[in-house]
């Protein structure tokens, strides 16, 4: 079913439209969760929570690229997943320290969101401004955190061709930041 | 700012740019370097061998002219022996011009149009990021290099740690043959690859190191 019609099917809350969205990308936010979980059950929850997370986002969202739109769903649900799992194996020390001196600094989530959001687009417009090449390789290894070996075997490349150019774009993406003076 | 709000950070960019990595195959970068080298020294190729040309026409000429003039002067008058003179004399100025141009040339190192041979390594360099040196590891554990293009006469290598980007401190490190003899490297760094080539070319290449490959 094409992307349009699954979003209608949200805006219907027709209980389809999470079938249909299943049926279509269950795979591609699979290997997303996969790729930082690393565990299969852990990486079927956290699709399951995607498409809930969907359902609760749409209405009033209409997403114009839809496959990202879940992917990054995924991600940060996965990512969240990961910080909690390890966070809790080093319950009691530097980390529980570290969650109660977030309270000192008097910051919210919201405000940290409101950073990333404006780091983001920092990032955005500075991936823009790469050939596609050097910008489909990070996104590639950053956002899809595909390793550099299936990065290489997926455009025919040698490995040191990989991590070479993502080291320069690391090392350009670092002086943008800093030129933004978004880096401390 | 920690790693890990980056991290977050680069999950929030663009949709677009999300599905670009998912569907789009890019065309790795052509290897410009090696191309621009080729193409200066091809084009310098064809400038000597105009040139080359060129003299050896004049050259015919001159037979043909010459054999011209002693019909001639057989034949008919004086006039005509003045008129061969003055030809052999015009073809005299213009060799004289061509062999300023070819020793000129020689003194450049090059033929004019041949200068860009020398420029396109240091252009390119900045256009594209092309491999140009690879890494490897034998089953001893030594490191290797290999250049992409062939077996430069010299190569001069350094090392500056990741950690040290912001300063220019290069580690000389040492070769033998393809060999790097490094120790207690501080990683991931990079390599740095002076070269001088059999046509005096010199390259600067970078290859970066993250270690265990």
């Amino acid at each position: 079913m094409e992307d349009d019609k699954i979003i209608e099917l949200y805006w219907a809350r027709d209980e389809a439209a999470i079938l249909e969205t299943d049926m279509k990308y269950h795979p591609y936010c699979h290997t997303i969760a996969y790729r930082i979980l690393n565990n299969e059950e852990d990486s079927e929850e956290c699709v399951n929570d995607t498409w809930l997370r969907t359902w609760s986002r749409i209405p009033p969202e209409r997403p114009s690229i839809f496959s990202a739109f879940l992917g990054k769903i995924t991600r940060n649900l996965a990512i969240d997943r990961y910080r909690r799992a390890h966070a809790a194996k080093r319950a009691g020390n530097l980390e529980t320290v570290d969650l109660e001196l977030d309270d000192c600094i008097g910051r919210s989530h919201i405000e940290e969101w409101m950073d990333d959001q404006a780091i983001a687009g920092t990032i955005s417009v500075f991936l823009r401004g790469l050939d596609e090449f050097s910008r489909i390789l990070f996104m590639r290894r950053y956002w899809y955190l595909e390793s550099i070996a299936d990065i290489a075997l997926r455009y025919r490349v040698s490995e040191s061709k990989v991590k070479s150019n993502l080291f320069r774009t690391r090392k350009a993406l670092r002086a943008q930041l800093l030129k933004e003076g978004v880096m401390v | 700012m920690r790693n890990d709000r980056l991290f977050d950070a680069i999950g929030l960019v663009d949709e677009d740019l999300i599905w670009e990595a998912e569907h789009v195959v890019p065309e790795a970068p052509k290897p410009v370097f090696a191309w621009k080298r080729w193409a200066g020294a091809a084009a310098a190729a064809v400038v000597v061998l105009a040139v080359g040309l060129t003299i050896h026409g004049q050259q015919m000429g001159k037979k043909s002219a010459d054999m011209s003039t002693a019909e001639a002067s057989i034949e008919y008058s004086s006039e005509a022996e003045e008129a061969a003179a003055e030809e052999m004399e015009g073809y005299s100025k213009n060799k004289a011009t061509l062999d300023d141009m070819t020793a000129k040339g020689a003194e450049d190192g090059a033929i004019p149009e041949a200068a860009p041979a020398e420029e396109a390594p240091e252009a390119a360099k900045e256009e594209t990021a092309v491999e140009v040196v690879t890494l490897s590891t034998d089953e001893a554990g030594d490191l290797h290099f290999t250049f992409v293009e062939g077996e430069p006469e010299k190569v001069t290598v350094s090392y500056r740690p990741e950690a040290d980007d912001e300063t220019e401190k290069w580690i000389p490190v040492r070769v033998e043959k393809d060999r790097l003899m490094i120790q207690n490297l501080t990683l991931p760094g990079t390599f740095r690859f002076e070269a001088v080539w059999k046509n005096g070319q010199q390259t600067t290449d970078y290859a970066y190191y993250e270690g265990g490959e």
